[in-house]
């Protein structure tokens, strides 16, 4: 019984920092920007399939695609900003809704119409196996990918409060009106933030078909998975992400190991609705 | 309020009512048509409720379906484990979905929670209660339940043709949206439009913000329950599916492209969007799968950017429009018979 | 203010009764002259999460009316040529609803094929039976046919049958093989497929005593398997039977290989998960010895098969999926019937009630439906099942689906057992 329990909470904890890391993203645009994008989980929909095509493409292992795909998922990130984004940011948070949500239904339906609706996978990664650490069963992938999240997410963290551009970024985040009449030119800020915000995705998309597949329905998986991390994180709270994202990775897999699989989304929205309503502003939120 | 009962205004709407009536009768022998007003009768309906919580107390709800999937499987339930007729079904539906939004909007009011996280744990709420109801094999569970047509077709609620449906729905939303004017121009509406503008300085005025919102949210979830409760009878089954985002999503969406707090909004922008939506997939569905979605959803984003306000103030601002010609004329003719 | 609303209304309603009683009644269409082609209607969920589905179904249900308009038609109708008509029935039972309604008001079809998800069967088949419309469905969930449809077919199996050849062709091949199995795992996504998938293992399995240690459902959209393989581990069956969709078979086919544990054998039932082409590239070697019980049999030695089996390997490069390969078969049936009814009721061959009494009526043991379909007889009973359902195992052999059971209708012998069971 302990041994299972132990067992989950270590599984449930590598998976957590993957989980932050793809919250990541969203966590800087709407930290940031107060952008509510419910597209998010298509965007790493999106960097998945990407992987997918440059991995079989070049025989790479989906690890090492986020260099080619990351650098795609930004410029999809200025192309969706301009498009869509910048217009909505004078608007009633429900206009971004719309668009977004809108947004979501375009992504989803072109991937079923340009990548067909059979699921993809890549084959192995080279970071698939496990080590055995005193009779614990730890996946080498998920130990891999939890520590490429807590590098980005320390990366994030730094950049944002001990660069200057960062500074300006959270500056611009403070007040927009403020900080247009004093020449900073939002815009751009806006849509650098939100392409670093997509090419955050391409990495986790990476580090997630190292051990996954990807279909057009894909994304919803991940969309408000993502909201729930940030949610118990808290506002502009970079760093809480990862306790956050730990929190509900080890829900996740304890009620799964004790009450079965259907409990796991039972459990973590479960948390999700209690710590909205107990601390609307998250864990460890700032504002 | 006009004195006269036959203003122009409710001439119009007299006429509306007139021929809502009488399309079933044309069209009747041709199915499709009536399944598809249905339909878009549904979405009329829900859309409408939403625009109470939505459009009048400014809370972005997106748990339509899980008062929905409530009335739903209530109605259901009654009907395959002790045969009560759906009639009951739909309103116990409604009680028990007013029931779970008071546990759920007690705290959440209480709590000051508000506009985007209201969205996510209303969104949140849809998954648990799909996932409740797929645990809770009693009544819920993988597999689907069937109704069972027993009895008279008014007994069971199952008809040989949609007609029936239709005017059940028909009637249903024009109650939804009496109730929506009764709300409006009453004590509670103008503390719930006043609430969607400024909520603390509402409360320094005395309005208690959590009871106005309260109330929104029990009357919108008691429609959404006793549609629930129609909805099971139309398609003869219940499936913890019919928990479902996605549609909880599009019923928002619907209210905020009809224009918020307009009253025949939402119930337009069903009308225009899902026939739309269904044209699309009718007329494209085959030709390659997925691209009528991507034509919609394209058109809901230029909706969303170009008309943020909604379609609603559009057509009113049409309305005022032909108004002001028309009486222009009227004064330009004057004018005309009486030279200086 | 109430009692003019009130006021309002009552008028309208007058107004609407007066008004339409002076509508006049509807003409009667009697028409019995034969159409110039009978319109079949395919509706199958090309959207969605079912998607994957429903693309295999159309492509299936749209070469077999290629083939029978290539044979000549429908002889019995001096030889009338067929016409796919498509539509997508979307993710909802709203659009499946509407769907199939506007399939039948615009095309006006003798009979429509397809649905794939069994709610959306049913959703659909409550309009087809209001309009006297032959549905021939493809759903395998047993329940669909046991709600009083009139005018419903279902000629594939149902999934307790899958669920009970899984089992029974496990212990076949451990018995020739000279092992004992002791206990099995049940594993399957939670959809009425799923269950009913499991229910006919387990069936099987306590009518044979066999110990079942464990039992688990997971949604089919899960993202991580590699806990409940975990699980599984620590249970230590000696055979897992998994009931997957389709992407879960990808992520439960990568768990195993990650966690390093196999049971003994691992057999599918039920859907195409492991052996679909598609996920046995994106599993490769993971694949590899993993069975799957299968609605049709790709490798049955007639000509109607194999000249199905290559049309569908030049069109797409692949042997055909079993979504393909059912509604080949609904299709044939559906010509089968047609034929019959041309000749028993030359009046009026496509009278829906006619052509219900004909599908009644027919006993194939031959011709092309017999020659696609699984088993080697196809019989209707009352309530639209085929008395004679026939379910075949596939096995990854090198890659390569190939069918392994039962022995008079397999290709090569099962593989047995699993390459990566490292014993226990």
């Amino acid at each position: 019984m302990i041994h299972l329990a132990t067992q989950g909470i270590l599984t449930g904890m590598l998976m957590g920092a993957i989980y932050a890391l793809i919250a990541l993203g969203l966590s800087i645009v709407f930290g940031i920007m107060n952008v509510t994008n419910f597209a998010h989980g298509d965007f790493v929909m999106l960097s998945m399939y990407l992987s997918y095509f440059v991995g079989s493409a070049f025989a790479w292992d989906a690890v090492i695609t986020p260099l080619i795909t990351a650098p795609l998922l930004f410029i999809f990130g200025i192309i969706t900003y301009y498009l869509l984004i910048d217009r909505t940011l004078r608007q009633m948070y429900v206009v971004q809704l719309a668009v977004t949500v809108g947004l979501q239904i375009l992504m989803r339906s072109l991937a079923l119409v340009i990548f067909q609706a059979q699921p993809r996978a890549l084959q192995y990664s080279f970071i698939q196996g496990n080590i055995q650490i005193g009779g614990f069963e730890i996946l080498t992938s998920r130990l891999f990918s939890a520590v490429v999240s807590l590098v980005f997410i320390g990366g994030i963290a730094y950049f944002l409060n001990k660069t200057w551009a960062g500074k300006a970024m959270r500056a611009a985040s403070d007040d927009l009106d403020a900080a247009s009449l004093m020449g900073v030119n939002y815009h751009r800020t806006y849509g650098l933030t939100f392409a670093i915000g997509a090419s955050l995705t391409a990495v986790a998309g990476g580090l997630l078909m190292s051990f996954q597949q990807t279909d057009p329905q894909g994304g919803i998986r991940f969309g408000l998975l993502s909201w729930c991390v940030l949610a118990l994180a808290g506002l502009g709270s970079v760093t809480g992400l990862i306790v956050a994202g730990v929190i509900v990775g080890i829900v996740e897999s304890l009620s799964l190991t004790f009450f079965g699989s259907r409990s796991e989304l039972l459990g973590v929205y479960a948390i999700f609705i209690l710590v909205l309503w107990l601390r609307p502003r998250g864990l460890f939120g700032r504002r | 309020m006009h004195r006269h009962l036959l203003t122009r205004k409710n001439l119009l709407i007299l006429g509306g009512l007139v021929v809502a009536m009488l399309l079933p009768l044309a069209l009747s022998s041709n199915q499709y048509v009536m399944v598809l007003m249905t339909t878009v009768l549904i979405y009329a309906v829900l859309a409408s409720a939403w625009n109470i919580i939505g459009g009048m107390a400014g809370q972005l709800d997106l748990a339509a379906a899980a008062y929905l999937g409530l009335g739903a499987f209530t109605t259901g339930t009654l009907l395959i484990r002790w045969n009560i007729t759906p009639w009951v079904g739909m309103i116990a539906g409604g009680v028990i979905a007013t029931a779970i939004a008071l546990l759920i909007g007690f705290p959440l009011f209480g709590f000051k929670i508000k506009e985007l996280w209201y969205a996510l744990s209303s969104s949140a709420m849809v998954v648990v209660m799909q996932s409740i109801f797929m645990m809770w094999t009693a009544v819920g569970g993988a597999t689907e339940r069937y109704l069972p047509a027993n009895g008279s077709p008014w007994y069971s609620l199952r008809f040989n043709s949609y007609t029936p449906y239709y005017y059940i729905m028909f009637v249903i939303l024009v109650i939804v949206l009496w109730v929506n004017f009764r709300i409006r121009y009453s004590k509670l509406g103008y503390s719930l439009l006043a609430l969607g503008e400024d909520e603390d300085a509402v409360e320094v005025l005395g309005v208690n913000s959590q009871s106005a919102k309260l109330k929104a949210l029990l009357i919108y979830a008691f429609i959404c329950g006793v549609v629930g409760g129609l909805y099971a009878c139309i398609y003869s089954y219940i499936h913890p599916s019919f928990f479902d985002t996605n549609m909880s999503m599009e019923i928002a969406i619907l209210g905020i492209v009809g224009g918020m707090g307009f009253i025949y909004g939402p119930a337009l922008a069903a009308i225009l969007m899902v026939s739309f939506r269904e044209f699309l997939r009718a007329n494209l569905g085959s030709e390659m799968a997925g691209l009528y979605l991507s034509v919609y959803a394209i058109i809901l984003i230029l909706i969303a950017l170009f008309q943020p306000r909604g379609i609603a103030p559009l057509i009113e601002r049409g309305i005022k429009k032909i108004r002001s010609y028309s009486e222009e004329r009227r004064h330009g003719r004057a004018a005309d018979l009486n030279p200086q | 203010m109430q009692r003019k609303a009130l006021q309002l209304f009552g008028i309208a309603v007058i107004l609407a009764m007066v008004l339409g009683a002076c509508a006049p009644a509807a003409p009667q269409a009697a028409k019995k002259q034969l159409p110039s082609e009978i319109v079949v209607g395919v509706v199958q969920p090309l959207t969605g999460d079912f998607a994957v589905f429903g693309k295999e179904g159309r492509i299936g249900a749209e070469l077999a009316i290629q083939d029978i308009n290539a044979a000549g038609g429908i002889k019995s109708m001096g030889g009338l040529k067929l016409k796919a008509a498509v539509e997508d029935a979307g993710n909802t039972p709203d659009t499946a609803t509407l769907a199939t309604q506007d399939m039948i008001s615009k095309n006006h079809p003798v009979a429509i094929l397809g649905e794939y998800i069994s709610r959306f069967v049913m959703a659909a088949s409550e309009v087809t039976d209001r309009n006297k419309v032959i549905m021939i469905a493809d759903a395998l969930v047993p329940q669909i046919t046991q709600m009083g449809r009139q005018y419903l077919f279902r000629p594939g199996p149902t999934a307790s049958d899958h669920g009970a050849l899984a089992y029974h062709f496990v212990m076949d091949t451990a018995k020739a093989n000279g092992v004992k199995i002791n206990s099995i795992a049940t594993l399957n996504e939670d959809s009425a497929n799923g269950e009913a998938n499991t229910l006919g293992a387990t069936q099987a399995a306590l009518q044979n005593k066999t110990t079942i240690v464990m039992s688990q459902e997971y949604p089919y959209n899960i993202t991580d398997a590699t806990q409940i393989v975990q699980k599984l581990k620590a249970a230590n069956p000696d055979v897992v039977i998994h009931t997957p969709y389709f992407n879960d078979a990808i992520v439960f086919g990568k768990a195993f290989k990650e966690v390093g544990w196999y049971p003994m054998f691992i057999a599918g039932a039920g859907a195409c998960g492991y052996v679909d082409p598609d996920s046995i590239k994106g599993l490769g070697d993971a694949a590899e010895g993993i069975s799957m019980t299968y609605s049709y049999n790709p490798a049955k030695n007639t000509p109607q098969n194999k000249k199905f089996v290559a049309e569908y390997k030049a069109k797409y490069g692949v042997i055909p999926t079993e979504g393909a390969g059912m509604n080949y078969y609904d299709a044939m049936v559906l010509y089968e019937a047609l034929e019959y009814s041309g000749t028993h009721y030359p009046d009026d061959p496509l009278n829906p009630d006619n052509l219900r009494a004909s599908f009644l009526a027919l006993d194939l043991k031959s011709g092309p439906a017999e020659e696609v379909y699984p088993s080697n007889e196809i019989k209707f009973t009352p309530t639209g099942d085929n008395q004679f359902p026939g379910v075949i195992v596939m096995q990854v052999q090198k890659g390569q689906p190939v069918v392994v059971y039962p022995p008079d209708q397999a290709e090569a012998k099962p593989i047995w057992p699993n390459p990566h069971y490292k014993g226990s």
